[in-house]
């Protein structure tokens, strides 16, 4: 899992606003949302990116499975994120 | 660090952050805050103030914060979908064998600003050759854009205009250039040296070519002296931001617009910029504050700065910049005998427009 290199995208103290090749509209990422997106500027395992949050929210893995998952597919379905080669 | 005092903040204090490391600002409040917030949303300074607060240089109130957070995001959203349609016009005009660059705010604001989240942009500038012009006008065209102002008669902008502004069916606004200005410095450019080289910004992962960073930096001194009068802060800022980023070559520049005619736009750039701003000035930027101006320099930026300055103006002051005795012919008489349709809406009948262009005439030989 990555981050699409055509993503159109800006970070700001309001978090990041991406558009992505699918997305119909920007969207903005805040809180977990930019830790998810930070960690994924580099390829990563589900199992990798679930760890590696949990561990820098101090919390454990099933919880943050449960957050983040559904964001990972949405972000799938708009090309902000996609499957590394 | 020298902290300033809230109450003598202005938007030029915004338009320094990020830029001179030793400056602390106090936002002010109530009204003092209204006004200045008011001025930095006019001036387009929003993302260098959301800057300046992030960075720490900056101390506001939650409620500012607040403000000035979701106003910064809004820009940005806009700046994305911008992009968006940057690509999908640049790979129209590239199917049809337009080639173009892309200019001003996207490029500025990955290539000369330490994150694109620092400069923000309203529209889509693209540049093209003359003798693509009308082809690019028309592509455009056939998707549904509108031309937002008439020509003023066919043929003329491919020949003598800056260019236009088009508005696609989503409102999306996309200014086609030509050269870099209206009027008498529009003429003295050669469009032709504008594509000798190119830059390249990437968007995304699709690399759109722009102008090298040179005439990158000699477009920014035109659209801050030539554009709004008094120059747009954040123009002034992108002058400052280019030189002071080290890779302009300012003697290239100087040579380049030496045989435009039109040194006195880049000295008038760089020493507006450093004075409105309160830079402190190098040795190697005193050459623009000491500039000797030719005759033509002097009575060509009279057109567009100070309170004689016209679109008018600008036409008349442009008819001795046309090289050649026919293409000047053919220029006064596009601007006498326009299209119908331009004529009808801008002056109602050729009568009217004869005594105006007298008027402008006279007044471009009074004034200084």
């Amino acid at each position: 899992m990555v981050r699409s290199a055509r993503n159109l995208w800006r970070a700001g103290d309001f978090g990041v606003v991406i558009l992505g090749e699918r997305s119909p509209e920007p969207i903005t990422l805040d809180g977990s949302g930019v830790a998810l997106w930070n960690a994924l500027a580099a390829p990563e395992s589900i199992a990798g990116l679930v760890a590696s949050l949990a561990a820098s929210f101090g919390t454990d893995d099933e919880r943050v499975a449960l957050d983040v998952l559904p964001l990972i597919e949405q972000l799938l379905d708009l090309g902000v994120l996609e499957v590394a080669a | 660090m020298s902290a300033l005092r809230s109450q003598t903040l202005d938007v030029r204090d915004v338009a320094r952050l990020g830029l001179v490391d030793d400056d602390e600002v106090v936002l002010p409040r109530n009204d003092a805050w209204d006004d200045l917030w008011s001025r930095v949303r006019d001036e387009r300074a929003v993302p260098l103030l959301a800057q300046g607060v992030r960075s720490g240089a900056v101390s506001a109130t939650p409620d500012q914060v607040d403000a000035i957070r979701h106003a910064h995001e809004d820009v940005m959203r806009a700046c994305v979908q911008l992009e968006r349609c940057a690509l999908r016009e640049h790979a129209r005009l590239a199917a049809v064998g337009v080639e173009c660059r892309l200019l001003k705010g996207a490029a500025h604001a990955h290539l000369d600003y330490p994150d694109p989240s620092w400069r923000g942009f309203g529209d889509v500038d693209l540049l093209v050759r003359s003798g693509d012009y009308d082809h690019a006008v028309a592509t455009l065209v056939a998707v549904g854009a509108r031309r937002r102002s008439d020509e003023v008669r066919p043929g003329f902008d491919r020949r003598f205009g800056k260019g236009v502004c088009m508005i696609r069916p989503d409102g999306v606004q996309v200014d086609l250039h030509r050269t870099l200005a209206t009027g008498p410095f529009g003429m003295t450019v050669d469009p032709d040296d504008l594509f000798a080289a190119a830059g390249t910004v990437m968007l995304g992962d699709e690399p759109v070519p722009t102008l090298d960073v040179d005439l990158r930096f000699v477009h920014a001194c035109f659209h801050a002296v030539l554009g709004d009068f008094p120059p747009r802060i954040t123009a002034l800022r992108d002058v400052a931001q280019m030189l002071s980023g080290g890779a302009v070559d300012l003697d290239h520049v100087r040579s380049i617009v030496r045989g435009w005619r039109a040194g006195i736009v880049v000295a008038t750039a760089i020493a507006a910029a450093w004075t409105t701003l309160r830079l402190s000035r190098p040795p190697s930027l005193d050459w623009a504050f000491a500039y000797v101006p030719s005759r033509f320099e002097r009575s060509a930026l009279a057109a567009y700065v100070g309170p004689h300055r016209s679109y008018a103006r600008q036409m008349v002051t442009a008819v001795p910049a046309v090289r050649g005795w026919g293409a000047r012919a053919a220029y006064v008489s596009s601007l006498l005998f326009t299209d119908g349709a331009y004529l009808a809406r801008r002056d109602r009948g050729y009568a009217r427009r004869m005594g105006r262009a007298a008027r402008t005439v006279v007044r471009a030989r009074v004034a200084p």
